[in-house]
């Protein structure tokens, strides 16, 4: 009889011993979750922001034409060249991206461009000019 | 007769009572998922310092690249336009200070053109950390010439330790 309460309680300490163990690391353990990749959201901030303040006209001609400038050409290309990323842009049925056809998107933000859309002046009806466009930047995997 | 059934019953009994052996089997389990714990939580460590280092060095290289400032109610946000007058006046903030305040033990940058060619640098150790590993982010910037008053593009290459 006395054997038995022994045993229970010994076994009764271990088992608590290990669903504690247990219950602490299944607690403890870190889900891998999809991170927000910093240094790349810092590099796409950069580059718009650099982009707005130096080339700003030859974004807007890129939202009305798909034409892309020589200049902003260029700074696309220092961009990768400086920070290893590859940076597309896209604005409607228009793209483009220093590697071409091969941009795998790896991060993307929809950022506010505003220009004078001179293909809606037409009407001669301010409220009916769009000045806000929503130009897709991103970063190439 | 009861020696040879006293044997028999010794023979029976084994090494190890089942008892014993379950005993070893948890201790031996509990073993190792305390080493396992122990593990995870040296990496959770690690990524935590690392992803905390990395913050702090986007803050630290904002500071640079930032500017904000507010008359009354009117705020205005000079970011990415940095110039050589104003690395220099944060270069004397940051000698005046005896420790850093993410707790740095080493801040670099070194300012590039567009043609890669170094144009301004600075570092400054404010305690010894060789150990500790190197992180550096690049910050692409318009680097603003107050004579002519023109903007250029450049990088500037910010470390911290």
């Amino acid at each position: 009889m006395k054997k038995g309460i022994v045993f229970t309680l010994e076994a009764l300490i271990t088992f608590t011993f290990f669903l504690v163990t247990v219950v602490s690391i299944y607690v403890l353990i870190q889900q891998k979750q999809n991170t927000v990749p910093l240094y790349e959201t810092v590099v796409l901030n950069d580059a718009y922001q650099v982009l707005e303040l130096k080339y700003h006209t030859d974004l807007s001609v890129f939202a009305r034409t798909g034409q892309v400038s020589p200049e902003l050409r260029d700074y696309l290309n220092y961009v990768k060249e400086t920070t290893g990323h590859s940076i597309f842009l896209k604005f409607d049925k228009f793209a483009y991206s220093t590697e071409g056809s091969n941009c795998e998107p790896l991060i993307s933000q929809k950022r506010l461009l505003v220009y004078f859309d001179e293909g809606k002046d037409t009407t001669k009806d301010i409220r009916l000019v769009n000045y806000f466009h929503k130009l897709t930047i991103g970063l190439c995997r | 007769m009861d020696k040879l059934k006293n044997m028999i019953k010794k023979s029976k009994r084994g090494l190890f009572s089942v008892d014993a052996s379950f005993a070893v089997i948890i201790i031996l389990t509990m073993s190792l998922l305390f080493y396992l714990f122990a593990q995870a939580i040296s990496s959770s460590m690690h990524n935590l310092d690392t992803r905390q280092k990395t913050i702090s060095l986007i803050v630290f290289s904002n500071e640079i690249v930032r500017k904000e400032g507010a008359y009354k109610t009117n705020t205005e946000t000079i970011s990415n336009i940095i110039s050589l007058p104003e690395l220099n006046s944060f270069k004397t903030y940051l000698s005046k200070l005896n420790s850093s305040a993410y707790g740095f033990g080493y801040v670099e940058w070194k300012l590039y053109d567009k043609n890669n060619s170094l144009i301004d640098s600075y570092n400054k150790t404010f305690q010894d950390s060789q150990h500790e590993e190197v992180y550096c982010i690049n910050r692409l910037v318009l680097i603003h010439d107050s004579n002519t008053g023109q903007d250029t593009e450049g990088t500037i290459k910010v470390c911290i330790r």
